[in-house]
């Protein structure tokens, strides 16, 4: 489904992703892991196309979504939620979704500006931005602003804002940083979750290892922005060089 | 605790429909019963209030500045001055012509706006602003310069059963400028309602976010600033059919800053914020103008004039701390005390049964306690 080759990254002299190959299949939960500075956020921003990749492909099925714009890429099917939150905090956390649906809509600035035939579409929109709140427990706050919750509810609602989209790939970038013990665990129950009932394959950036290890089908590790292995969580665990990326070498 | 009323219940509706016939009934009022110069004055009021609604789709909403929205108010009034007078047009092909000369240049001004944010923007805006007069004084002689709508150029429709005397005219002027007003309201209104306004707010709140949702930020921004400059435009039309002379100093970069401070008065990112806003920055002015005081205490007596301005300013800071978010800021959360709307509940989507079966336990709970 998701097909990266050879992508490197360049910002000046500073190789950020160097020859970074792997392949996500539909339906596969991937974890992406490293030390920090390892270059798993400039993955991701690359694949939702915040940075532009200076060599390489990166195929959505069979699809060259290097070509693809920023705001294209929700309607070809990939979301994402932000390391450290990027969320409307003016808005509420219903319109909040709501625009995470911006990319299933039509109604331009003319249709818009002189209401013509949105008013049900409007509707719809509102009633399934209130299903997906719902689906994570955050309906009773759908009409309070973003700003001032607490973090775990706007890391749900990211995920809410994100599902909204239709995706059919999800990209997480450390879901679980800042939550609690019971949060994560809770978290990595409704990962599986949506990926079975809305049909996900998800990525994810996390440095939550048991989490990552206890969901993840298949993990990639990555160190100054290469592979360092990849392969089900149990192998990649025990690989020598992911050991000695994390805890280092004895000299 | 505050009365709760219900979205879209008959309370509501009838609230609604009440403060519609309240403004409408002020407006038949003051039109029929006001002098010719109070008129002239609130006219005033309203073309200031267009403008301000202009910028407040712009920085409000969208979150980009300009301090060049002078420039469009001018751009429109010199078109209307110009094609009426020396092209014969009918004045409000004038209007239309402006508008889309406005647009075309809002687009064009949008277009650094991509690359460029905040204090920068407002930098590149304010240039504008400022080579506007300029370029004015240079390449319009003073026939041209002197053009407006004024005299037979714009009159009444016999429909209206008005004629172009003074008062009648004065009469006619303002119906112009309130049905104009109304249509900028409505415009912008409609916008922040629909999916565009949200993409709008996204774009302010988080341009990242909003572009992965699927926002196209350079349509979205250049669009934006298009639409405000027309409507921009419109409040120099209204000024070209009010005044009897324009000169290049008729839209410099003061008009821009008397825009910016109606909408920051009155409440950026509220609707009625920037109509309230204006008004009151008028009429305060207005008043200041003619009563300040003489300041004799002060060494070489400081004149009314710059006591005015003095004094005005003065009073926008002070508000600014009473009311940080504008005076509908302020009188909506007078309101909240005494009043609530509750939005209408969640109906389930017939779309997506599959979430139904997880609405949780926890989250019965969670909203039985709330109730």
């Amino acid at each position: 489904m998701l097909d990266v080759q050879d992508v490197s990254v360049r910002f000046g002299g500073i190789v950020a992703l160097d020859g970074l190959s792997f392949t996500i299949d539909e339906g596969q939960i991937c974890g992406l892991i490293g030390p920090n500075g390892a270059g798993k956020t400039t993955m991701f921003n690359v694949i939702s196309r915040i940075y532009d990749a200076t060599s390489g492909r990166v195929s959505f099925h069979g699809k060259d979504l290097l070509a693809a714009q920023a705001h294209g890429i929700a309607r070809l099917g990939i979301a994402r939620t932000f390391q450290n939150l990027a969320l409307f905090p003016t808005m509420t956390l219903l319109e909040n979704v709501m625009v995470g649906a911006h990319s299933q809509g039509r109604g331009g600035f003319m249709k818009s500006t002189f209401r013509i035939g949105t008013a049900k579409a409007e509707r719809d929109l509102r009633d399934e931005a209130g299903d997906l709140l719902r689906s994570l427990q955050l309906d009773h706050l759908a009409f309070r602003p973003a700003s001032g919750l607490p973090f775990g509810t706007l890391k749900r609602l990211e995920i809410a804002r994100a599902l909204a989209a239709r995706p059919t790939f999800l990209l997480m970038d450390e879901p679980a940083s800042g939550l609690t013990h019971g949060e994560v665990d809770e978290l990595s129950e409704t990962i599986r979750r949506v990926r079975d009932d809305f049909k996900l394959s998800v990525m994810l950036v996390e440095h939550h290892m048991a989490m990552v290890m206890g969901i993840s089908d298949k993990v990639v590790a990555m160190e100054f922005g290469r592979k360092i292995a990849e392969g089900r969580p149990a192998e990649v665990q025990n690989n020598e060089r992911v050991i000695a990326a994390y805890l280092g070498t004895s000299a | 605790m505050p009365t709760a009323i219900k979205e879209s219940s008959p309370p509501h509706w009838l609230a609604r429909i009440l403060a519609v016939a309240v403004l409408a009934a002020l407006a038949l009022y003051i039109a029929s019963s006001a002098k010719p110069s109070t008129l002239g004055n609130i006219t005033e009021a309203c073309t200031l209030a267009v403008a301000a609604v202009a910028l407040n789709l712009l920085l409000g909403f969208n979150g980009q500045i300009s301090i060049g929205h002078s420039t469009f108010a001018g751009l429109a009034a010199f078109t209307a001055g110009y094609s009426v007078n020396f092209w014969r047009w009918n004045p409000y092909v004038s209007l239309a012509v402006g508008l889309v000369l406005c647009f075309v240049l809002g687009l064009a001004l949008g277009l650094p706006a991509l690359r460029l944010k905040g204090p920068y923007l407002a930098l590149v805006t304010l240039a504008v602003a400022f080579v506007w007069p300029t370029i004015a004084a240079k390449f319009l002689d003073k026939k041209v310069k002197a053009s407006t709508l004024k005299g037979t150029k714009l009159q009444p429709p016999t429909w209206t059963g008005l004629t172009n005397s003074r008062p009648d005219r004065a009469v006619f002027l303002y119906w112009l400028a309130v049905v104009i007003l109304v249509l900028a309201y409505v415009i912008v209104r409609n916008l922040r309602k629909s999916r565009i306004g949200r993409a709008l707010v996204a774009v302010r709140d988080n341009e990242t976010a909003a572009a992965v949702m699927g926002v196209n930020l350079k349509f979205t921004k250049t669009v934006t600033f298009g639409i405000s400059a027309a409507i921009a435009g419109a409040s120099g039309w209204l000024t070209a059919a009010r005044l009897d002379r324009l000169d290049e100093n008729s839209f410099t970069i003061l008009n821009s800053i008397k825009y910016l401070l109606a909408l920051f008065l009155g409440g950026a990112a509220t609707l009625a914020g920037p109509i309230v806003g204006a008004f009151v920055y008028y009429f305060v002015d207005d008043y200041l103008k003619t009563h300040a005081p003489t300041w004799h205490w002060l060494p070489g007596p400081i004149s009314k004039g710059p006591v005015a301005s003095f004094l005005l300013g003065t009073i926008v800071i002070i508000f600014v701390f009473i009311a940080p978010f504008g005076l509908v800021g302020f009188i909506k959360d007078q309101v909240r005390r005494v009043f609530v709307v509750t939005p209408r509940p969640l109906k389930q989507a017939v779309a997506s049964p599959e979430l139904i079966e997880h609405t949780s336990d926890a989250t019965a709970a969670e909203s039985s306690a709330q109730d």
